[in-house]
């Protein structure tokens, strides 16, 4: 309890620590955003002026404590291009992002763990060797590449699934399933392909452990003891490389979004870099890194709820 | 004979780890196998109960209950395993699995053969008669929460839970300090009684503590066999007499 409670410390002083550096960055910037707005032919005087009107002139600190009080509250401010909240604009965004992430884990994992359990199991026949070379190709295969073929295949080709777009769950649940599927399905098999290799060797150091042989000995088959016993060890570790999965996935599921033009954090993001929209990029990489905080945190609890021999010198 | 075990060989590639070895165990013999690593039995032992790896090439016979075990199915050996025979194996720390529940696993061992699910009170009970005498805190550990000769006996509950007819014990004492080893022992001899047994050691005077008679093993031959005693009084092998001349200091 005392040990969860240190580490709970330490996630809320890293994401204190991150808003800060996030806050810093943006502002120290090249390119100001009042010279941006009033366009290349502004007097010195008229962006002076944009510039107190904005509240740049004010401390640095102050205006940072500012900008983390409101995030704090929910309010992420107001983009300074067209007024609007941010939060507003971020809302819908990081849920499509989520449904993303969410389902291109779930799905990376139910393919990886039967191919890399596969290819451990027969590594030394042909098929296993195949099943294995196959997983490796998928990891030279860039998500919007494979994403490109399953759109000209099931969209174009066959017209079974929608091309792009998104539909909101509450509008049409039918709807929303049908647009998801097909960009869920290029990033698991991306995301597959890397967690196969590694459930791969996580399934051949389980069939050299004593306690994998001792399930074979009390009458399990090899996929019973591995089931039974190999995934529970397995899982152990398994999680760190599905957090950090799940990390690059929210960042780097962008190029999927742009690729069915799904309107998600990662293409918003551009948007807003490209109009230097300060508050916007904030509010983004702020959701975003403190997501990525959150997931590691969770990842290092999970890690000692698993394991038993942590969990004993946790309490 | 409960096992025959006749001409069996043993290849990983062009290494021959058992070489042409025969022995037969009785209906509630205790037949002790004794050799140095890399002597073979240890593998002899895993052949026996179909649990080498895919690499290895297995020749001869062996023959259980006269039933024949080399290039029986797996289906039919998973039948048989933990069943009509068990193992222990030597490091009980490492041998169960360090995620779950020392109950949960024996409970295992029950359901596996049986359709009635592992009850808790028989778990507790195998427990119990080997010599626990807290069964319901031990079935709620993990292992690493067990002191090593309680892993053992937990190990043990586990191989005899379904009254196998032949016990293969791979070296059961050597990971644990000696006022537990010979606790284990004494555990050992007790429940191996009117079972077959097979009993593999580096150390001559752990198998004379509960076998009457021995094979001696070196480079996956069989270099010596006969009663323990006789064994130990005039080795006939200069392996042999060095096995004893090294062990002659604790017995």
């Amino acid at each position: 309890m005392k040990r969860l409670l240190i580490r709970l410390a330490w996630f809320a002083g890293s994401l204190l620590l991150a808003s800060l550096l996030i806050f810093a960055a943006t502002n120290w910037l090249p390119g100001d955003i009042a010279s941006v707005l009033l366009g290349t032919n502004a007097t010195p005087e008229a962006v002076a002026a944009k510039r107190v009107e904005l509240g740049l002139d004010r401390p640095f600190l102050v205006r940072y404590l500012e900008w983390l009080g409101g995030v704090v509250s929910g309010d992420f401010g107001t983009s300074m291009i067209n007024g609007r909240s941010v939060t507003a604009t971020i809302a819908p965004r990081l849920e499509v992002s989520l449904w993303l992430v969410l389902f291109g884990t779930l799905g990376s994992l139910l393919l990886a763990l039967p191919v890399g359990t596969f290819a451990a199991v027969r590594r030394r026949h042909l098929d296993g060797f195949v099943v294995s070379a196959l997983s490796q190709i998928g990891l030279a295969v860039p998500a919007f590449w494979a994403g490109i073929w399953l759109v000209v295949l099931f969209a174009v080709r066959l017209q079974w699934l929608p091309a792009g777009g998104y539909v909101p769950y509450w509008e049409s649940p039918a709807q929303w399933a049908l647009h998801l599927i097909l960009p869920v399905t290029a990033l698991s098999i991306v995301q597959a392909s890397v967690i196969s290799r590694y459930v791969r060797t996580a399934v051949i150091d389980v069939l050299h452990t004593d306690y994998f042989r001792t399930a074979r000995a009390i009458g399990w088959g090899k996929v019973g003891a591995l089931w039974r016993h190999g995934l529970r060890n397995i899982s152990i570790s398994l999680l760190t490389v599905v957090g950090l999965q799940v990390a690059t996935l929210l960042v780097g599921a962008i190029i999927i979004e742009q690729v069915f033009a799904l309107p998600g954090l990662g293409s918003r993001l551009l948007l807003a870099v490209t109009q230097r929209d300060l508050v916007v990029v904030q509010g983004i990489v702020l959701v975003l890194v403190w997501a990525v905080l959150l997931i590691n945190f969770l990842v290092d609890v999970a890690y000692q709820m698993l394991d038993p021999r942590l969990k004993r010198e946790a309490t | 004979m409960k096992l025959v075990v006749d001409e069996l060989s043993v290849r990983f590639g062009d290494t021959l780890a058992v070489d042409k070895v025969s022995f037969a165990v009785g209906e509630t013999e205790r037949l002790g196998i004794i050799g140095a690593s890399g002597s073979g039995k240890s593998v002899t032992s895993l052949a026996i109960a179909g649990l080498l790896s895919e690499t290895a090439r297995v020749s001869g016979s062996i023959k259980f209950d006269g039933q024949e075990l080399v290039g029986l199915r797996e289906r039919d050996y998973r039948r048989l395993r933990g069943n009509r025979f068990s193992m222990i194996f030597q490091e009980p720390m490492t041998a169960l699995d360090p995620t779950m529940r020392v109950g949960l696993q024996i409970a295992e061992a029950i359901a596996l053969h049986d359709r009635r699910t592992g009850k808790r009170l028989t778990v507790e009970e195998e427990l119990q008669r080997v010599g626990i005498t807290d069964p319901g805190r031990v079935a709620d550990s993990f292992p690493h929460q067990l002191s090593g000769g309680q892993r053992q006996r937990a190990m043990i509950a586990m191989a005899i839970v379904n009254k196998p007819d032949l016990v293969i014990c791979d070296e059961p004492t050597t990971a644990l300090d000696m006022v537990v080893q010979r606790n284990i022992l004494h555990v050992l001899d007790d429940v191996l009684t009117d079972r077959a047994a097979l009993f593999i050691s580096h150390d001559l005077g752990v198998v004379r503590e509960v076998c009457p008679r021995v094979i001696v093993m070196q480079e996956g031959h069989i270099v010596e066999e006969g009663p323990i005693d006789a064994v130990i009084a005039a080795p006939a092998h200069d392996y042999t007499a060095r096995l004893v001349a090294a062990a002659r200091g604790e017995l």
